[in-house]
Order: structure tokens, then sequence, then C-alpha cells
């Protein structure tokens, strides 16, 4: 760890309407190679919530799925954001970044948003420098 | 990005997919977008707007051409029809 309000993470399931995961800080997923080649998930399904204050991290091997909402910045800086358990929304409330490492995994299986194709839904601003 | 089509779905022409949605400013135009076991005759036109990216289903020009030979074999075949009739 950092410091005392940041945490590493290998796998978490926030699971079920009004479970929530509060952080004061940074919450890591993920390792960063050659040194680190561990996989990580964070599953939040639908009415499930995660804060971070200072932002959630997605490095190598990590991946952030579900229906649910994280409150704050998500960095994706090696990971795989993939919404949805099958088709779903994942909601950010704050701001969504990811680099030339970082993944975003859509799926589409029919026309109703949510039901039968993905989003990626970001109250703030969403960036991403991949090509 | 990453798009994959699942449940052998196939959009009709006209189906807009919003992947992206953001309330603040959406600053990822240069994403490469690689799509997976996407369906036959169909193009997918990206729409970058200040909120968000969008993909709009879009059949191939060959698609229309099939459909038109299709429509004429149909018409001849009924105008001889009605022919015969008379």
């Amino acid at each position: 760890m950092k410091n005392a309000t940041t945490a590493f993470f290998n796998r978490q399931l926030v699971s079920g309407e009004s479970s929530t995961w509060t952080s004061s800080g940074y919450i890591y997923f993920g390792g960063d190679p050659p040194a680190d080649n561990s996989t990580a998930s964070l599953t939040v399904t639908e009415g499930g919530k995660v804060t971070a204050v200072s932002g959630v991290y997605l490095l190598h091997g990590a991946t952030l799925s579900g229906n649910g909402t994280i409150e704050g910045t998500v960095n994706n800086n090696g990971g795989t954001v993939a919404p949805g358990t099958s088709p779903g929304v994942l909601s950010v409330i704050g701001n969504y970044n990811q680099n030339t490492a970082g993944v975003l995994n859509m799926e589409i299986g029919g026309p109703t948003l949510g039901l039968q194709y993905d989003q990626l839904s970001v109250t703030g601003a969403a960036t991403s420098t991949a090509r | 990005m990453n798009v994959r089509f699942i449940n052998g779905y196939t959009p009709h022409g006209g189906d807009i997919f919003r992947l992206i949605n953001a309330g603040g400013t959406f600053n990822a135009a240069s994403l490469t977008v690689n799509f997976l076991n996407a369906p036959p005759n169909m193009t997918f036109i990206k729409s970058i707007g200040a909120h968000g990216m969008s993909f709009t289903a879009v059949p191939e020009p060959s698609t229309f051409l099939l459909a038109g030979a299709a429509g004429l074999m149909g018409l001849a075949y009924w105008r001889r029809r009605a022919t015969a009739t008379i």
C-alpha cells in the first residue's frame, strides 16, 4: 500500500441493490508487468456502487465490469472496461480516462440500450489517448 | 476499443448504438474500433459528438443491389403472370 488510504485488490464483487464499497483514497486493480502479471477483477452489479475519492486505477490484467456505478474518476491505464455482465450500462460519476494500454470492450446483441447493447455512461469527461 | 456482436444479432439499417455517453466533453475521436463477429453486408458509421460516440448500421451497397434485383425479378414475374391471365 502506498498510504493508509490506498488499497490494491485482486478480486472484488460489489453485488446487489444498495451495496457499496467506499475508499477515502485510491483503489488500484491489477499489476505492473513484468514484476506483477496478476489478474484482477472488479464487478459492480446493478444497484451497487463503488466510491473512490481519489479515483479507481485499472492496471495491467484488471477488468472492470457490471451494471453498477463507480463514483470517482476511472483511470484505465492498462486494464479492460467491459460494461454489463452481459450487455449493460456501467455508470461513472466522474471522469473516465483511458491511455494507450487500456481497452474498452463493448457488446451488441440487439437494439435496446442496456438490455441488448453496452454503454459506458460518464457524468464528466471521457478521454482516451488510444488509437 | 473492441465491439463484439453477440447472440447472432444482425442490425437493421439505421439502427443506432450509443456506446459512450459523456455528460462532459468527449475527447476520444482517435479511438480505434475493432469490430468482432460483425454481421456480413453491414457497415457501421462512427459518429463522434461533443458528448459521446455512436455507431449507425448501414447496409452495404451490394445488399441494396441484391434487394433491388430481387424486386425487379418479382415485378417481371408478376407482369408475365398478369399478361397470361388476360
